[in-house]
């Protein structure tokens, strides 16, 4: 009996396999004793570890739950306190001070809010521009490498994602798209970050690996409302375009006409690189994937993941 | 959760007390990491006390849960580049294998115990070389008793992916159970 066979039975959940596979690996466990022993070892192995008493977490969990619960909610009093004053503030002492202080603060109000509005914007600003740090403080051309990935995202140069200045996220619509360019060295990894809280089109990268098991490359990528996005990136070394859309569904079946008014609106430079051809509609649940051929093939030749 | 929104507290501790030493376990398990667990799990709560004014019971609240926990730790994994760990888990205890052996201690009987020390061990070492997905799947399937259905749920995958995921981590338990029994000879099967 094939000893492979036996392995990749032996691999698969038990409900997964089919009588007839159950039927090769007793026959097998019954001819071979090494065989019976390592059948024996995985699933005892499993079995004793599923058993295992459960690790406790410690109380303080819970408390530090509480007290950052409890500090965004003083938090939140006292900035309504600043602004409405302390009406039921006694004493005549008391009350002269928070008569001051509601002179000063009120003086001093639209400065505040100002100065508040600036904070928040320079927040905002940081928070925005600090995902797309890493590929953004690229200077065209320059590759960027993500830490745990051997796959090099290469910066757009003419002007493409990773450069619109974060303004220009928000134009971001339902129905548009955003795209980004990568080299695929050999068949692997891939880490890139798009966000863009304003939108559904904000793309976590996940995580990618080899799911050999599945016989393929795969990239996940997880959006901010937790969907996932697979798909599996071409094995051939080369460049890439990858173009996520935004939910919306094009009107009609007509793609191609769709992704040229995508285009249209602020990316038509690409579309002489999105010959309909060879475009593959991954229909992913929420987001549709498109994917070009590598530059330098004929389009043609595919592309598709 | 509709307790809770209305202000009893306590009602948020039951709830988080009924999932606790899951979540736990779960996260210690994906992120290799104790101290890493307790402040994953703490954001987790905070987002769960976070989504209690819009939750609605659409779907089962334990993947509602495992799904926040899953993206809270791969947030964590990211932000510390431990997508690929290397130390395993006993590593963060200082003392070498304090919680394997904790574990085993409280298994009764000597064989029993070694038994569960060798399982936990090869199923530690299994563990450090899956990636996240796999790693997930396959502690919510046998530690957490979850159906493929509803880790599909929680991953955002189909269930044919997480059954792939979970075979390519027994293969790789496998491979682990091999070198230590030193089965087939040499520890190679294919031979």
């Amino acid at each position: 009996m094939d000893r492979e066979e036996l392995l990749r039975i032996l691999d698969k959940l038990p409900e997964d396999r089919t009588p007839e596979e159950a039927a090769c690996l007793e026959a097998g466990v019954e001819a071979s004793p090494e065989f019976a022993h390592l059948v024996q070892a995985v699933e005892g192995t499993i079995e004793a570890w599923q058993e295992a008493p459960r690790a406790i977490p410690p109380d303080t969990v819970l408390e530090a739950l509480w007290r950052r619960v409890d500090q965004e909610s003083r938090s939140a009093d006292v900035s309504i306190e600043v602004g409405k004053g302390c009406p039921e503030t006694g004493g005549g002492a008391s009350r002269r001070t928070h008569r001051w202080l509601d002179l000063l603060l009120g003086s001093f109000r639209p400065v505040m809010v100002g100065a508040l509005g600036v904070v928040a914007a320079l927040l905002v600003w940081t928070f925005r521009t600090g995902n797309l740090e890493d590929i953004r403080t690229k200077g065209p051309g320059e590759v960027a490498m993500a830490p745990t990935v051997d796959l090099q995202v290469v910066i757009e140069s003419a002007g493409g994602r990773a450069h619109r200045p974060a303004e220009d996220l928000a134009t971001l619509r339902p129905g548009d798209g955003l795209f980004f360019r990568f080299v695929v060295e050999r068949a692997g990894f891939l880490g890139l970050v798009e966000r863009d809280p304003m939108h559904r089109l904000s793309l976590i990268y996940e995580r990618n690996g080899l799911d050999r098991a599945a016989g393929e490359t795969v990239i996940d990528i997880v959006d901010d409302q937790g969907r996932h996005l697979r798909f599996v990136p071409p094995d051939t070394p080369g460049e890439y375009t990858y173009i996520a859309v935004a939910s919306e569904r094009p009107p009609g079946d007509d793609l191609a006409g769709w992704l040229d008014s995508v285009w249209a609106r602020y990316a038509a430079r690409y579309r002489d690189v999105l010959a309909p051809d060879t475009l593959v509609d991954m229909d992913l649940d929420a987001i549709r994937l498109v994917v070009e051929a590598p530059s330098g093939q004929e389009s043609d030749d595919g592309g598709a993941p | 959760m509709a307790a809770y929104r209305s202000g009893d507290r306590a009602a948020f501790e039951r709830l988080a007390k009924r999932y606790w030493s899951n979540l736990y376990e779960y996260l210690r398990g994906v992120t290799r990491d104790e101290a890493g667990a307790e402040d994953v799990l703490t954001a987790t709560l905070y987002k769960l006390h976070r989504a209690a004014a819009t939750y609605e019971p659409r779907g089962a609240f334990k993947s509602f849960l495992f799904t926040i926990a899953r993206r809270e730790a791969i947030s964590w994994l990211r932000s510390r580049h431990k997508d690929r760990v290397t130390d395993s888990l006993t590593s963060t205890q200082g003392d070498g294998t304090a919680v394997q052996r904790d574990v085993a201690a409280s298994v009764p009987g000597p064989a029993a115990a070694v038994s569960m020390r060798q399982a936990l061990r090869a199923v530690d070492a299994a563990l450090d070389t899956l990636p996240e997905g796999q790693r997930t799947a396959f502690l919510l399937y046998y530690r957490e008793g979850m159906s493929t259905d509803a880790i599909a749920e929680v991953m955002g995958l189909s269930p044919g992916s997480v059954r792939a995921y979970i075979t390519k981590a027994r293969q790789r338990l496998r491979e682990t159970v091999l070198k230590t029994h030193d089965i087939f000879g040499a520890g190679d099967p294919r031979g």
